[in-house]
């Protein structure tokens, strides 16, 4: 993966939240690249800071977050010093979000067609008229059925996968190199979500758009994503390549989160074995592997530092204080 | 076996009103379904959002009331029991609900959460009350203290299992669990499933589940029903229904679910389920499925279906059955 160009290079990204003096850390030391040309792919449970810290990349947080890192470079330019004008250039041009709630992203008294044109006046120089047209060439391109009737339309008389379609037509207006997808499929049903991922992944491979899918669902990332970062509690477990994560996790918590899932040929008989105890609160775990009051293997060392890095190949890593080698042929 | 709940051609339509108060039509959320539900046993109930699963459960226990049709609870007809009876059947039949922080009040403790339906229906001191309060949280794995928090300072998870200990609290013979996971994370998920199954053991529960997840289904159901737009089209033993679907939207649902199996992985490329669910205001004629169906043919756009048995109690609503099982092969 070294000889590919890096769109997002980020290291050791932190973002806190304060409020009334109290700081609490809620993306902590967080390393990503995304190459060109690949799917990557963010999973992680609610609460694990893996929405935050993309939306750090868009700039979305609210005031009282503060953003730091060691390096955190867009297409090479210093992305965190970069302000005003010229990273509304930038962000909604080179870099676009799609949400979660197709609904409450759009505004509700507002037509579709209105939404798109000024998404693309807003960054390009345009007349009304060539906007529209090409609003309509982009409704199309997403597989919206006649799209002229439907830009005079309202968002309540789309459904919800036909709505996602519009955010991701008004994301593709200014060709973006990066899309960033917090759970764009998540309010779908099975049949929508497979429409929605082949739509995101034929828009990858024929625009050149790369892609960071948040999820929570891991059947979503096998489907679709190149390389997957595992995050839990504010922190990345583990990232390997999709065959890696999938299929050779090392983790403790990569490993019990695949177990969590039941699988199609294991039967119905065995029972599913969940992780105990809950995700536990961001100020409970500041320093120390957060993982720790729900590991099996939790030692010492676990409370008080946050994993080593263990190397498999070049893109797979995980971060435990275990001995993970010997953890794994014990065939834990 | 003995049928705990028998429904017969039950139909649940809503009417739709015009501005000035005149009948404008109906929504056919229910249109004509008979099934039954043994003793003990669990019964799947899966589907699109939109297409009547929900409506059917909660008219089964009569939280709607009824159109037209039979409902037999124990052999006894409830479908239009009103009053101190309505009552009585109430406290035999309850429900989980989907969403576990608007189905807690939030002025309520948990002891009042859990106590309200035995203060309703069992007559029971101050005393007797807080002991079987404490006793249920426990079955349900929280701690007996807990009863005098608010529901706020619990999570997802935690709350699902107050809205479990509610429900149990009455000695009910049926459970409608009405998509007690889909809110959930993953990795509780597990935990609530093999909750719900234990007390089904120990209580001998029989639970009406609906649900949008057709692994977490299958693993917990003895009997899959599929639902499209107010009828069921596909009704089966849970292995029967998962490994070798029938009808045609039973396929293209199990397609669409992204699986994690190396071999099993959604393929976006490959034939994938297109368009929406048609509006259930929308009368039309012949199958329901029809305008997404592959393989619809003239009599399916002038007839309507029927279940039938393919002599092991696989029951299939489609005409191109025989068709379609010559050419299985390009299908699967």
């Amino acid at each position: 993966m070294s000889g590919l160009t890096k769109i997002l290079d980020i290291e050791n990204l932190n973002v806190s939240f304060y409020s009334d003096s109290v700081k609490t850390k809620v993306v902590k030391d967080i390393s990503l690249e995304v190459y060109d040309g690949e799917i990557l792919a963010i999973v992680g449970e609610s609460g694990s800071g893996k929405s935050v810290a993309m939306k750090s990349v868009m700039d979305l947080l609210p005031v009282y977050a503060k953003v730091s890192a060691d390096r955190f470079l867009f297409e090479g330019k210093k992305f965190l010093e970069i302000k005003g004008k010229e990273k509304r250039q930038i962000l909604g041009n080179d870099i676009a979000m799609i949400f979660q709630d197709p609904m409450t992203a759009l505004n509700p008294v507002k037509k579709i067609g209105d939404h798109l044109i000024e998404n693309i006046r807003r960054h390009n120089k345009m007349s009304k008229k060539q906007a529209e047209s090409l609003a309509i060439e982009m409704l199309e391109r997403v597989g919206i059925p006649s799209p002229e009737k439907r830009m005079k339309q309202y968002p309540h008389e789309f459904s919800g996968g036909m709505r996602q379609r519009v955010l991701i037509a008004m994301a593709l207006c200014s060709r973006p190199r990066l899309l960033i997808a917090d759970e764009p499929t998540t309010a779908l049903d099975v049949t929508i979500q497979a429409q929605i991922l082949k739509l995101l992944k034929n828009l990858h491979e024929t625009e050149k758009m790369n892609i960071v899918l948040i999820t929570h669902d891991l059947g979503v990332v096998a489907s679709i994503a190149d390389r997957i970062a595992v995050m839990y509690g504010g922190r990345i477990m583990e990232t390997g390549t999709k065959d890696e994560i999938l299929y050779n996790a090392q983790h403790p918590y990569t490993k019990a989160l695949l177990k969590a899932i039941p699988g199609t040929e294991n039967g119905k008989k065995c029972k599913l074995e969940p992780i105990p105890g809950s995700v536990p609160q961001m100020k409970d775990m500041e320093s120390g592997c957060p993982f720790y009051s729900r590991c099996e293997h939790a030692g010492e060392a676990c409370l008080c530092e946050f994993g080593a890095t263990h190397d498999y190949s070049d893109t797979h890593k995980s971060y435990c204080m275990n001995d993970l080698k010997q953890l794994n042929e014990r065939g834990a | 076996m003995e049928h705990l709940i028998e429904v017969e051609g039950l139909y649940k339509h809503f009417p739709v009103k015009t501005f000035w108060g005149r009948k404008k039509g109906a929504v056919k959320a229910v249109d004509g379904v008979s099934f039954y539900i043994d003793k003990g046993k669990t019964v799947g109930l899966v589907g699109e959002s939109g297409c009547g699963k929900s409506t059917l459960g909660k008219t089964i226990i009569r939280m709607n009331d009824v159109t037209a049709g039979r409902i037999l609870f124990n052999g006894e007809d409830i479908s239009k029991v009103k009053g101190r009876k309505l009552k009585e059947i109430h406290s035999k039949m309850q429900i989980i609900f989907q969403d576990p922080y608007s189905s807690l009040d939030p002025h309520m403790t948990v002891k009042d959460i859990i106590a309200e339906p035995l203060r309703v229906y069992r007559k029971l001191s101050e005393a007797e009350i807080v002991k079987e309060v404490s006793d249920l949280l426990e079955q349900v794995g929280l701690r007996a203290d807990d009863m005098k928090k608010y529901a706020y300072e619990f999570s997802g998870g935690q709350r699902q299992r107050i809205g479990i200990a509610r429900a149990i609290s009455v000695k009910p013979e049926f459970i409608l669990c009405d998509e007690p996971i889909s809110a959930l994370d993953v990795s509780i998920q597990a935990q609530v499933v093999n909750l719900l199954k234990e007390l089904q053991e120990k209580y001998k529960l029989t639970y009406l589940f609906v649900a949008h997840d057709l692994t977490m289904v299958h693993h917990i159901a003895d009997v899959i029903a599929v639902m499209y737009l107010g009828k069921i089209v596909e009704i089966g033993s849970s292995d029967d229904v998962y490994f070798n679907p029938k009808h045609p939207y039973t396929q293209a649902l199990m397609k669409a679910v992204p699986k994690i199996e190396k071999d099993k992985v959604l393929d976006l490329n490959r034939d994938i389920l297109e368009g929406d669910l048609p509006s259930p205001l929308d009368t039309q004629k012949g199958c329901s499925f029809c305008g997404r169906c592959p393989y619809a043919e003239e009599i399916c756009k002038v007839n309507v279906p029927e279940l039938k048995d393919d002599g092991t109690g696989h029951r299939t609503a489609c005409f191109m059955h025989k068709k379609m099982q010559k050419n299985e092969i390009k299908f699967a």
